[in-house]
């Protein structure tokens, strides 16, 4: 898939064995943006167990971005009613490890309670993300009726789970105040 | 009462059998909307399941399950759990690529604390 446009600032490169998405997401861009990640994890030989944690990480950290980024942009190029955002989807090699990498806009009101849960999960030995999981998972334990939600709050900690290293993040401010903030999220996997 | 509905690029087929008994599901599930996917099937299964306790075995070969999603089919499966308190058949036949143990744990994590639930485990070939 092409980018539509192009974004912000710099992730982190790893020469050649970089896959990169920059620029506006829709929903129904996904689906071409995830085989496109499979096809790359396909040239790069990343297989097994390693392949389901690299690409469920993928996925967890767009549907994030999907869900919880302010939409930039509306309209037409916006996919007319639908909800878009501007973001950069990045994966990459570092040696037997593959990183992957989001950035995008949050409101301001959003990033404390975001750097909240991304300082927790940072602090988390594996095996306590490990059992924090399981343990996140049993408590689903509700009627699985229309008001049921969606989520217990299991993303970010499915790859902080995952994760071969602790995950890396920055929020940075806009410049003026109630300007959005960049959210940049960086996993190893 | 059946139902099935066949595979997306973002969720698996499934099929409830409500004379066998058995649920199928089968492929990759990330939808965009978890609820709107598994709600019908919840439905279904209620229909199915309406006998104390119920009977049923669900075939699981999911390649990706997301977290989300995750999520539903854990409160699908405790509920069946909860009805089956009484002396009911439940059972997850769980199949799984044999190079991915990863997958192998998400169906423990999934029955964990369920203690009317038979797991199953299969391990496939990769090739298969």
């Amino acid at each position: 898939m092409s980018p539509s446009a192009s974004l912000y600032s710099e992730l982190p490169r790893a020469g050649e064995a970089c896959f990169r998405y920059q620029g506006l997401i829709l929903w129904r861009d996904f689906p071409e943006i995830a085989q496109d990640v499979r096809r790359w994890l396909d040239d790069k030989r990343v297989g097994g167990s390693h392949r389901r944690k690299v690409f469920s990480a993928f996925v967890e950290m767009t549907y994030n971005v999907l869900h919880h980024a302010a939409p930039t942009v509306r309209g037409p190029l916006g996919g007319g009613a639908g909800r878009s955002v501007l973001a950069t989807l990045a994966l990459g090699l570092e040696g037997p490890e593959v990183w992957v990498a989001t950035e995008n806009l949050v409101e301001p009101d959003r990033a404390g309670a975001l750097a909240e849960r991304l300082t927790r999960l940072v602090g988390l030995l594996p095996v306590e993300a490990r059992l924090l999981y399981r343990d996140r998972v049993a408590a689903g334990t509700g009627h699985p009726g229309p008001t049921a939600g969606n989520n217990a709050g299991l993303g970010l900690l499915t790859v902080a789970r995952d994760a071969a290293r602790p995950l890396e993040y920055s929020l940075v401010p806009g410049e003026a105040p109630g300007e959005l903030t960049t959210f940049s999220l960086k996993v190893y996997v | 009462m059946d139902f099935s509905c066949q595979a997306t690029a973002l969720t698996p087929s499934v099929s409830l059998d409500a004379r066998q008994r058995t649920l199928r599901i089968e492929g990759e599930c990330y939808p965009e909307n978890p609820a709107a996917f598994f709600q019908p099937i919840v439905e279904a299964l209620q229909a199915a399941c309406l006998e104390v306790p119920p009977r049923l075995v669900v075939h699981c070969r999911l390649t990706y399950v997301n977290s989300a999603s995750l999520a539903w089919l854990r409160r699908i499966l405790a509920w069946l759990d909860g009805r089956s308190q009484e002396g009911g058949e439940l059972r997850v036949v769980w199949e799984y690529d044999e190079e991915d143990d990863g997958a192998l744990e998400l169906a423990h994590d999934l029955t964990s604390g369920l203690h009317h639930i038979d797991l199953v485990e299969q391990r496939l070939p990769t090739s298969s």
